[in-house]
């Protein structure tokens, strides 16, 4: 079936001058001009769409659309993948290395599988740019780990697709309930089995060692919700009969599912103190601010972001 | 050698000792104290504190107190046993404050039975962004005692080397350090630079491929086998020790044997599963490896909750 897609926007392949992304912050004085550049507005103001998308919303009741098929079906063969590239037993410093060789096959069908997806002329073109993020979404080949940065790549490669218009606002919903959900499950399980590091983590005094956005849409699907309050994490059986329709629930069974035999107050203070904040509403607006502040605001942490035509920043 | 203790100043230290190694920090007053007392020991001390054996060696332990208390029960009480720190005390962990707290402590009362040196994460820019700094405005309304400390890390000193054998530092070779000379010349009192050779010594690795390359840390270089082979034998060493990288069964050789890396923080960040190492070097100079995992643990800790800023 041709692919209904390809009508969705009307994004000049051919023309369109593409860049392989490159890091362009080094020093505050750049930091602080990415800050009130049109990029950092751009970055916020998608990720603050998305957010908003999901309000009150259950992940396993929102489907697919046509659009974002072949986005989740890529992700699915990932998964696939991994099944396929069992954990090596040899002597390691840490991380387990079949996980490049998981990361060399995501890497050379990377050009097959994205053509594939996306049969629209001209779409070679933004194949480099593209890989620039998507191939940095899994964590580090070289440094066999995982960390937020990573994640927000994943989303950088999201903002990307919008803006070659393979996708429409209406889609935001089910990129989020589905799409990003999806790729929660694939890092969750690449962590697991091949035992990724923490890439920058803040150890206890982050969110997550691994994931921060995911919080804050998970937050938003919460908004309005009359179950649940944020004190709701406490109660191990909502967290089993609910992870899989709230993100945020997901994402802290998986940090009790490991951090196990440790007061959940001392291993995630964080999230122990925002448990006790009245509303999802003020949780949401919380994790955008935090975002801002201890993400795009730190030079550690943002000057590993990369910039190309569509995130353009000099 | 003059002592800078008089009695009251180590009845002071005995009782805070105590008091650290039942999880509770000591006041804001007291740490400005102790860290006058420190920075008095520190700035004697050499950017290649010479080291006498016997000796146990130890990696990171990131605020995780728990675990420097197991440290302390497999290796032996300080100063019972002589220790060397390689940096890292503080970030991540929960309790950086009695970390670190506990072993400057230990510096000033026992100066000549531990030695500790100066990780990449003994720094202002590092501490603010990877939670030392949180824990200390949570555990004392304030940021005085983050100050206190953050001034003390720039007087540590960087390397130490024992008997003149084993040389011993956080992160690993600099492309601008050819000699233990060159890193006595340094002046490291002052924050951690952004690149140079005092950098480099606080964040490079060991790699597989030989030479010199570039960090995917965007701070210090990668080295090979080649550069540290003939950093030892230019320098008349046998082994570098450092830390600075997860390893799973707490330490690691690389290199030949020409270096080895240590960390001493089991179950890092209660997920990554592994053991810590310390390195434990007689009085002959023979070394033997000690690893262990986290204790069990009893009781709850004392959490209470603040809701930070971003949510009010």
């Amino acid at each position: 079936m041709e692919q209904e897609s390809i009508s969705v926007g009307k994004f000049d392949f051919n023309t369109h001058q593409f860049l392989i992304p490159t890091k362009k912050i080094d020093d505050t004085q750049t930091l602080e001009a990415f800050k009130k550049s049109e990029a950092c507005n751009e970055l916020l103001s998608f990720i603050a769409a998305l957010t908003q998308s999901v309000q009150n919303s259950r992940m396993t009741e929102t489907p697919i659309t046509e659009n974002l098929k072949p986005l989740y079906n890529y992700l699915e063969t990932l998964e696939n993948w991994v099944d396929e590239i069992p954990p090596i037993h040899q002597p390691m410093r840490f991380g387990n290395k079949a996980y490049r060789t998981w990361l060399d096959k995501v890497s050379q069908e990377a050009d097959t599988m994205l053509l594939n997806m996306y049969k629209i002329d001209g779409f070679q073109n933004a194949l480099a740019e593209l890989k620039g993020y998507l191939l940095d979404s899994f964590g580090s080949y070289e440094r066999l780990d995982y960390g937020t940065g990573h994640e927000l790549n994943f989303v950088v490669f999201l903002l990307c697709l919008f803006k070659l218009k393979l996708y429409k606002p209406d889609d935001f919903k089910a990129l989020i309930n589905k799409v990003f959900q999806r790729y929660l499950t694939l890092m969750r399980k690449i962590q697991l089995i091949y035992v990724l590091e923490p890439a920058g983590s803040h150890g206890v005094w982050g969110l997550d060692d691994y994931q921060h956005l995911a919080f804050l849409f998970g937050a938003s699907q919460l908004m309005k919700n009359e179950s649940y309050l944020p004190e709701s994490i406490h109660s191990d059986s909502s967290l089993t009969k609910d992870f899989d329709d709230f993100m945020y629930f997901g994402c802290i069974r998986f940090i009790k599912q490991v951090k196990k035999g440790v007061p959940f107050g001392e291993s995630s203070p964080m999230l122990n103190d925002i448990s006790a904040v009245p509303s999802w509403e003020k949780v949401t607006t919380g994790m955008m601010k935090m975002f801002q502040a201890e993400v795009i605001s730190k030079l550690p942490v943002i000057k590993h972001l990369k910039f190309g035509s569509l995130l353009h920043f000099n | 050698m003059l002592n800078i203790l008089n009695n009251e100043d180590i009845t002071t230290l005995d009782r805070q000792i105590e008091q650290l190694m039942d999880y509770k920090p000591i006041p804001e007053h007291e740490v400005k104290q102790l860290c006058d007392k420190a920075k008095e020991i520190l700035q004697k001390e050499s950017n290649v504190q010479p080291v006498r054996c016997p000796v146990t060696v130890c990696g990171d332990i990131h605020g995780q107190f728990h675990d420097l208390m197991e440290l302390f029960r497999i290796g032996g009480r300080s100063p019972d046993t002589n220790y060397l720190f390689m940096g890292d005390y503080v970030d991540r962990g929960y309790y950086s404050v009695e970390t670190v707290t506990l072993l400057v402590c230990l510096k000033v009362r026992f100066k000549d039975r531990i030695t500790i040196l100066r990780g990449n994460h003994e720094s202002r820019q590092i501490t603010q962004v990877y939670g030392f700094y949180d824990e200390c405005l949570r555990k004392y309304g304030n940021a005085n005692v983050w100050k206190y400390f953050t001034d003390l890390f720039d007087l540590l000193p960087l390397t130490a080397v024992i008997e003149g054998k084993i040389f011993c530092l956080h992160g690993g070779l600099s492309p601008s350090l050819d000699s233990l000379d060159q890193i006595k010349g340094l002046d490291r009192v002052q924050e951690v630079p952004h690149e140079g050779p005092m950098c480099d010594l606080l964040w490079s690795d060991p790699d597989d491929r030989c030479g010199w390359g570039i960090s995917p840390r965007g701070a210090g270089y990668t080295f090979g086998q080649d550069i540290s082979e003939q950093f030892n034998h230019t320098n008349g060493l046998k082994l570098v020790s450092r830390a600075h990288q997860l390893v799973m069964n707490g330490y690691n050789w690389s290199h030949d044997k020409n270096v080895v890396t240590i960390f001493s923080a089991p179950n890092y960040c209660y997920r990554c599963a592994n053991e810590a190492g310390i390195m434990e070097v007689d009085e002959n100079m023979n070394y033997n490896f000690l690893v262990f995992d986290p204790a069990p643990r009893r009781g709850e800790p004392h959490v209470t909750r603040r809701t930070p800023d971003y949510f009010l």
